[in-house]
């Protein structure tokens, strides 16, 4: 018998648990912007670390002088554009 | 009352499942965030009640509940503990409710990383996640429940008791981490699903899942690797891969996984594949439940067995949904997934990249065409028309072999093009020794394939080396750091590339080992006390054979004495052949085990199986098998494991980013 109030008890109050934000107040989501955001950023630091992989080729001699600087302007170019992006997403949000 | 408990956890955790998937759909419909908390809440209390029905079935097993089936007819009173844990994985139900225990940790783990991150794909991500674990579940409550109680109408005092293959460490902690990779690639399936559904096609999914596809794969890798190994130690015929379809069924899921790991790094880099790589893990990841419906269908014993099997027309159903669906969604959003880039040059990185993927796939079709071939011809032709392994060995060994070649230009080849000036400063050296070295292989007798994978295998060491070779001297040059340090920071800044070359370097050393088969030499023979016999330039001379009584079998041992021509000893090899269940009043209920002893070195192994005994006579049967280079498949092995980790290793990005 205990068993089975055990049992009720826990499966109960799993079943509140999850149903528990259904009675809050309405929740406005404004995260998806962050996700935008979040995403520039990543894009950010994924070519700076082209730019140090590039670098580094070039170091290493696995690259021409002219590829290597086209290269590198074109991925200088292409952060610049996101920089710009994330600078206007950012006062939006208050960041 | 526990088992009780158990079961209906888990149909409670199938009810949990379809109602968190039905709050985050209407959430994607409506967009009210309260529909996505609780459909996360809910996703979390799946997770939770799945473990807790592992807990009690492992209990159950531990204590030796014979009331219930599963436990009785995978444990008895004599098997140790150990095994009796490693029985949860030993039979169908009871597998099928650890493969949901890890997806359910897994998906736990997934919740916790992405509370506050992506979260247009999120939901999508968990309801993947729940079908998958709705799928299993439905199987675990409805079809295979392993809590189910003993259909007898008399009291079950002991069990029948784990087979003695089983009964082995290895084979104790093989399929958890096989599972470990199956499971793994549901989450960068979710991602790539979730991706495809909120039309995040760029590198963002990519990034969220590069962690999880490594974690899956080094696992699989493992996994692989100690079915070898157990099967090696174990099985007693010599080998460590024999093509069997269980093999195929992992090897194929990681020959994907491998494609996918590469040319991810083309689409976070250029953002190009990106149909190429949705399609990868999308086929990796119905490969993970092919190999399942494979390995637990019954369907490759026998295209009979298949409707006999419950579990079958299942996984086949489950298999068909998805690839139904994913080709549906692929098709739907194709515009979305076309890159804008192209690849510029043949002799760029990009195209090495891709050349390979082309291979493995290639390679992954062969093997599924070898594997599924027995099933077709039964199915077409009422016969069944089994391909072995000559026909596996014919295809892939030049598949694998291109693919070693592939290795080692990769990382000769720059981005986007290589200049006819770089290809030949590049290429020079490793042409020129590894054509010298196969030179060398030619006149010491070596021929054919022997001599191409040998001669490659330098190709690519020596391109490795000379990659690690320009980075270290440029920083010595650069930043006059000493040749450690210079090679120490050069990993720390580039944990995926160098961290790839050791796993390369692994694959090198295996590559040497698989090699050495060629040189394997068997022979069967009876000897008698103190009688000898040889094989190639070892002698082995029994000089004591005894009976031994153990708990829970009874052995007879033989000790050989091995040694080679010159007469100094190399070892003593002590095989036993074994009887389990000795004490069971039914005679069938005995099974005979060889447990084999070798003798094992980087230049080969002494392999010896005692096969039977002639009681009459005090004959004992062996059979001796001498494998060359072996070990090498080891090391490499360990290589591997260590290149991945070193790419798995979080790095201290904003401190790279300020530098």
């Amino acid at each position: 018998m205990i068993w089975l109030l055990l049992l009720f008890l826990m499966f109960s109050s799993l079943f509140l648990f999850s149903i528990w934000p259904l009675f809050l107040k309405e929740i406005i989501n404004d995260k998806e912007d962050h996700d935008l955001l979040n995403t520039l950023e990543r894009r950010k630091s994924i070519l700076y670390r082209e730019i140090q992989y590039l670098d580094n080729e070039y170091l290493i001699k696995n690259i021409h002088a002219e590829d290597y600087n086209s290269f590198r302007a074109e991925l200088l170019s292409e952060i610049s554009e996101i920089i710009d992006q994330i600078n206007l997403l950012s006062p939006k949000q208050g960041i | 009352m526990i088992p009780v408990f158990g079961s209906v956890s888990i149909s409670l955790a199938a009810s949990f499942s379809i109602l968190s998937i039905l709050s985050l759909l209407f959430y994607i419909r409506t967009g009210d965030y309260r529909l996505f908390l609780s459909g996360r809440r809910m996703a979390i209390v799946v997770s939770f009640l799945v473990i807790i029905s592992t807990f009690i079935l492992v209990n159950e097993l531990i204590s030796s509940n014979f009331n219930i089936d599963y436990v009785a007819h995978h444990t008895s009173l004599e098997t140790p503990t150990i095994y009796k844990i490693s029985a949860l994985w030993a039979g169908q139900s009871g597998s099928l409710l650890f493969w949901l225990f890890i997806l359910s940790i897994f998906s736990l783990i997934t919740i916790h990383q992405n509370k506050n991150r992506y979260h247009g794909m999120m939901p999508w991500v968990l309801i993947v996640i729940l079908i998958v674990q709705l799928f299993f579940l439905i199987l675990t409550t409805f079809i295979t429940n392993p809590f189910e109680a003993t259909k007898a109408d008399f009291e079950v005092v002991n069990g029948l008791g784990l087979n003695p293959l089983l009964q082995n460490l290895t084979m104790a902690i093989h399929p958890p981490i096989l599972y470990l990779g199956f499971v793994g690639f549901t989450i960068p399936f979710a991602f790539a699903f979730a991706a495809l559904m909120t039309k995040e096609s760029g590198s963002l999914w990519i990034r969220s899942i590069r962690r999880w596809s490594l974690v899956a794969w080094l696992s699989l890798s493992c996994g692989i690797i100690l079915g070898g190994w157990w099967a090696y130690q174990e099985l007693g015929w010599g080998g460590y891969w024999a093509w069997d379809p269980v093999e195929n069924a992992s090897f194929m899921p990681w020959l994907t996984g491998t494609a996918f790991l590469h040319s991810i790094i083309i689409q976070e880099k250029k953002n190009m594949l990106r149909l190429w790589n949705m399609i990868l893990i999308m086929i990796t990841f119905i490969l993970t439940i092919f190999g399942t419906f494979l390995t637990r269908s019954g369907v490759m014993s026998s295209v009979h067995s298949f409707t006999q099997s419950p579990l079958g027309p299942f996984f086949l159903s489950f298999v068909i949904i998805l690839l139904f669906v994913c080709v549906f969604f692929v098709v739907k959003n194709l515009s979305n997934l076309k890159s804008d880039k192209r690849i510029e040059s043949l002799t760029s990185r990009e195209s090495g990249f891709l050349f390979n993927n082309v291979i493995f796939v290639t390679l992954c079709f062969a093997v599924f065409w070898g594997t599924i071939f027995p099933v077709i011809t039964e199915a077409i032709q009422g016969t069944k028309i089994t391909v072995g392994p000559p026909f596996f060995n014919q295809v892939t060994i030049p598949i694998g072999l291109f693919l070693l070649f592939l290795t080692g230009v990769g990382p000769l080849l720059a981005w986007r093009k290589t200049s006819i000036q770089n290809l030949k400063n590049n290429f020079t050296l490793p042409v020129i020794i590894s054509l010298s070295s196969s030179i060398v292989f030619l006149f010491f007798g070596l021929r054919g394939y022997v001599v191409i994978s040998l001669m490659l295998s330098v190709f690519v060491s020596i391109s490795i080396s000379m990659e690690f070779k320009r980075g270290i001297y440029s920083r010595v040059k650069r930043f006059n750091e000493s040749i450690l340090t210079a090679l120490v920071t050069l990993i720390k800044k580039n944990r995926s590339r160098y961290g790839g070359y050791f796993v390369h370097l692994g694959i090198v050393l295996m590559f040497i080992g698989f090699t050495g088969q060629a040189f394997n030499m068997k022979k069967e023979f009876g000897l008698a006390i103190n009688q000898q016999n040889h094989l190639g330039d070892v002698n082995l001379k029994l000089v004591k054979l005894w009976p031994e009584e153990r708990s829970n079998h009874f052995s007879w041992i033989a000790e050989l004495l091995v040694t080679g021509d010159d007469g100094n000893i190399i070892t003593s090899l002590r095989p036993e052949k074994r009887i389990y269940f000795h004490l069971d009043p039914n005679p069938d209920r005995r099974q005979p085990h060889s447990e084999l002893d070798i003798h094992s070195t980087i230049k080969r192994d002494i392999y010896s199986v005692f096969s039977s005994i002639d009681t009459d006579n005090n004959i004992a049967f062996f059979q001796i098998m001498i494998n060359p280079l072996v070990r090498l498949v080891w090391y490499g092995a360990y290589i591997l494991v260590f290149g991945t980790l070193i790419a798995l290793w979080p790095s201290n990005r904003k401190k790279l980013l300020l530098q």
